[in-house]
């Protein structure tokens, strides 16, 4: 095993490429990550930031597995993901989960709330229906979703709701690292400070760690620890939020600017 | 999956179509292969509600045929010598589909009567207790084989479409070869070069395999579409993330998206299904003799003397024509439920 | 370019892979065409041994096959077992009587189907479309067969046209008293084909018709006061053209294929009876001969509407292909 060490998740020289078209056509490519490297302190939560096209979301799917990357290792605790072989993989990656954005569509029209919460335990084989059940209806009241909802189908919740549904299933794993790529998008601003409020919550007493993706600076200044800047597939920005003042989330702040005039620079020179 | 009520009494009218034709032993009155040498294409029965003298008599009758002795199968009825129909009589014993032996038939006559509701054919068999067997031979062909191609379509298309690469690329090029063959040809092709005299039963399981085989092309491509789409479903790809196998996916997840096309291609398959033994048996491809089929008993008519004098004859490919419009009004009621579910 | 050569090798990949299929499907059944011969006590062992090897029945799969492939290429597609003379001239004989049926048929039923099927669209939901909507709906449920036996019945009953035969016997050799005999014969099978084939049709142009003509650009041109007609024809049917020119090559690719029935309850000498019959016969190289005939046809077909579409829609040339 190795030494607890400060990073909980790390990325290193990650690099990804798409191309599109047939033989007979003339191919497209497009380099969705270009050697992108960061690291995830323990107990910390690392932001994301970018317009959309940046690499985000291709990040986000590399780190937790469902995309596979063109070069460039993923750390879990420090150790390198690629190197398990193939069941340790498998139980290694439950570990981190993924929130995705479009809540409706992550959960399955189908099933009932409690269905969709117990799901990860079920996949795994956790003990029998009623004690699978019991502790989804233990996350679903930590989440803040009332029990007696626990039969309704994901069309009957609201849009934040949905996202703490999300945020249940995932934690039933209990993993250490949440990747939460947008959910924030469409929801009230209300809303998003309580999502973000359950967030920090639920940092504390499951000791989780985050990387949270998102467009929307001023949330990420409010909430995140660090600030990564993507662009194009490549890391252009990176700064603590820890050094600043207390108001800092105030939009006409000295250091809003500063940070507004780095992700300028980015997009235009670089 | 919302089915309107149109569509759910088109079923149960179907549904009631195949359960006569299924307890064909207990409808039909007489046995396939009874041959009556004396009365040989004899009209369709009548039935008659007054008696000689003319008053209403409590049960319908039904009155001895003889033969005209100058004409052949030219006949008139015997007025002076009726019998009643009787109900739940006992008569020949018969094999409810193989299981359950029993000899209640629906309704009977006493001898030398006859009660033959759809006529006789050359060699003096009931028509309608050969139509109602004969029934069970097309309608269930045309079943079971579309069951045998959805679910061949079903796995091949799921697995191109979950897989992808060289499996996905081998089983569209397998397909588009099946769809472009001619396929009555290949069905014919196929067919023939089995053995050509079977036993009943062999004979009914052969004719499935080959045209249950013959259309699995196009269901698959469509089951792809489906599977290629739902695989992509972030509560699929959050299933992964727990750690599902390929198979809890495919149960739970993707293969309830494909029910509704299942259901749609079904109701579309079965009548093409039972046209396709129908043309078999015509063509004389199907279970042989003396095994009735709708298709068999329609190539009689090929001898022209047979197509122009007895029309009864017909009967078998006339009842074709509500049955597919059955399934076809089903067919179309339940396309447009799904475009008003998915609007 | 590209496009046209990926289609080809394509074609090419389809016509191999039918004739392995049915080589293979001819292999597997048991018996071959001498077996009818063998039960006769009066020819020897000999002979058909003799006989099996003149036809080279004694090679193994894999020599027939390529021996069948190189001579076929060079246009010799063997010799017909039943006939005692080569396939390919048998075939084409009887392919010729089947595209004359079945071309006559498609000409007809798209002269038919175009109109009915854009006027349906245009008078969609009123009473003419409601009509045709029931005409259509009532053949499609009338299977070929049962249409076949009926104006078999209707010609022998009135004897307004030939029951059956591509020829009378009693014909004169003159050449338009000729092509009058066929033409009489030609009216029954060709209006079961015609009927048959309608429905399907029509539904289609019908579905194509009412798609293009919900197109943003038509209701434009509506708004400008643009006659219906003119619309119909003008703007309409272009922007249909894409669905259309598949089915025609649907049409065109079941040339061969589509009458098979109709040839055999009618009598009508083209192919459907002769492989029908060369089938029973375990007549290995004539059954070969017409399936790859009936697939040359359906391949041609589908590689004409590919770059038909292709020309016609420009989107294909940089869309991915399914």
């Amino acid at each position: 095993m190795p030494s607890p060490g400060e990073f909980v998740l790390e990325a290193r020289g990650l690099s990804k490429t798409f191309t599109s078209g047939r033989w007979w056509q003339k191919q497209f490519r497009h380099r969705a990550l270009d050697h992108v490297s960061l690291s995830l302190e323990r107990g910390k939560m690392l932001a994301v930031i970018g317009e959309s096209g940046s690499g985000k979301t291709t990040l986000a799917m590399c780190l937790v597995g469902l995309e596979r990357p063109d070069a460039g290792e993923v750390l879990l605790d420090g150790l390198s993901i690629a190197s398990l072989d193939r069941r340790s993989r498998v139980s290694l990656r439950k570990e981190m989960q993924l929130i995705f954005q479009d809540s409706s569509a992550a959960l399955n029209p189908r099933l009932s709330a409690i269905e969709i919460v117990e799901e990860p335990l079920l996949i795994g084989g956790y003990g029998i229906r009623k004690e699978r059940r019991e502790l989804a209806m233990a996350m679903m009241e930590r989440v803040g979703v009332s029990p007696q909802w626990a039969q309704r189908r994901p069309h009957d919740f609201s849009g934040g709701q949905r996202q703490r549904l999300a945020i249940a299933r995932a934690l039933t794993l209990r993993p250490k690292v949440l990747i939460l790529d947008e959910i924030f998008v469409g929801l009230d601003l209300s809303i998003q400070g309580q999502i973000a409020n359950l967030l920090l919550d639920l940092q504390s007493s499951h000791g989780l760690s985050y990387i949270c993706i998102s467009h929307d600076i001023a949330l990420a200044t409010q909430i995140a620890d660090r600030i990564v800047v993507m662009d194009k597939g490549r890391i252009v920005e990176q700064m603590t939020t820890s050094t600043l003042p207390p108001d800092a989330a105030v939009s006409n702040s000295e250091w809003n600017s500063e940070l507004r005039q780095s992700a300028k620079k980015a997009y235009v020179g670089a | 999956m919302k089915i309107s009520i149109q569509a759910r009494m088109l079923g149960v009218m179907l549904l009631g179509l195949h359960l006569i034709v299924f307890f064909a032993g207990f409808f039909a009155p007489y046995e396939t292969s009874l041959q009556n040498r004396d009365l040989p294409f004899a009209p369709p029965a009548h039935i008659h509600f007054l008696d000689i003298q003319g008053k209403i008599h409590p049960r319908p009758l039904v009155c001895v045929l003889v033969e005209r002795s100058d004409a052949f199968a030219e006949y008139f009825e015997d007025r002076g010598h009726c019998f009643p129909v009787r109900f739940l009589v006992r008569g020949a014993p018969y094999k409810l589909f193989g299981l359950m032996r029993s000899n209640v038939h629906l309704f009977g006559v006493d001898a030398p009567a006859t009660i033959f509701l759809m006529g006789t054919d050359a060699y003096g068999r009931d028509v309608f207790s050969r139509f109602l067997y004969g029934g069970q031979i097309s309608l269930f062909a045309g079943l079971i084989a579309t069951v045998l191609t959805l679910v061949l379509g079903a796995l091949l298309g799921t697995l191109a479409g979950y897989y992808g690469g060289w499996l996905d690329a081998g089983i569209m090029r397998g397909a588009e070869l099946f769809l472009a063959l001619p396929w009555l040809y290949f069905l014919i092709a196929v067919r023939a070069f089995l053995p050509l005299s079977l036993s009943p039963k062999d004979a009914f399981v052969m004719l499935i395999a080959v045209i249950g085989f013959v259309g699995w092309a196009r269901p698959a491509r469509l089951i792809r579409a489906v599977v290629l789409s739902s695989r992509e479903h972030h509560y699929v790809l959050a299933a992964r993330l727990f750690g599902a196998s390929d198979m809890y996916l495919m149960r739970r997840h993707i293969l309830p998206d494909t029910y509704s096309i299942l259901l749609t291609q079904a109701v579309l398959l079965i009548p093409q299904y039972v046209l396709a033994e129908v043309t078999l048996s015509f063509l004389g491809l199907g279970a042989g003799e003396p095994t009735p089929s709708w298709g068999s008993m329609l190539s009689t008519l090929q001898q022209y003397s047979v197509l122009v004098s007895y029309w009864w004859m017909l009967i078998p490919g006339l009842v074709l024509v509500p049955v597919f419009f059955g399934y076809v009004l089903l067919a179309s009621e339940l396309q447009s439920g799904r475009k008003t579910a998915a609007s | 370019m590209r496009f046209l050569v990926h289609r080809l090798l394509h074609s090419i990949f389809l016509l191999v892979g039918i004739s392995l299929l049915s080589f293979a499907f001819l292999e597997l059944a048991p018996g071959n065409f001498f077996d009818e011969m063998r039960l006769n006590p009066q020819i020897s062992h000999d002979t058909l041994v003799h006989l099996e090897k003149q036809y080279g029945l004694d090679h193994s799969f894999a020599e027939r096959y390529l021996a069948w492939v190189r001579s076929a290429v060079k246009g010799d597609w063997g010799v017909s077992f039943a006939y005692g003379s080569p396939v390919a001239p048998l075939i084409w004989t009887r392919a010729r009587n089947t595209l004359l049926l079945t071309g006559l048929a498609m000409l007809l039923s798209w002269m038919i189907a175009l109109p009915v099927g854009l006027l349906g669209a245009a008078e969609r939901g009123r009473w003419l479309d409601n009509f045709f909507s029931l005409g259509t709906s009532l053949l499609l449920v009338t299977p070929d067969l049962l249409l076949a036996l009926g104006l078999l019945w209707l010609a022998l009953r009135t004897h307004w046209f030939p029951a059956g035969g591509m020829q009378s016997l009693s014909s004169s050799s003159a050449h338009a008293d000729k092509l009058k005999d066929v033409a009489f014969h030609l009216m029954a099978p060709v209006a079961i084909l015609v009927l048959g084939g309608l429905p399907v049709l029509v539904r289609h142009i019908r579905a194509a018709a009412i798609d293009a003509l919900q197109q943003p650009c038509i209701r434009a041109a509506r708004s400008h006061g643009i006659s219906r007609v003119r619309i119909l024809f003008r703007h309409g049917l272009p922007l249909a053209a894409a669905p259309l020119v598949s089915l025609f090559g649907f049409s065109l690719a079941s040339l061969l294929s589509a009458s098979l029935l109709v040839e055999v309850v009618m009598s009508w000498p083209g192919l459907g009876p002769l492989l029908l019959e060369a089938i029973l016969a375990r007549d290995v190289y004539l059954v070969i001969g017409a399936v790859m005939l009936a697939a040359l046809f359906l391949a041609g077909g589908m590689l004409i509407t590919d770059c038909l579409l292709f020309a016609a829609d420009p989107r294909i040339r940089t869309e991915k292909l399914a």
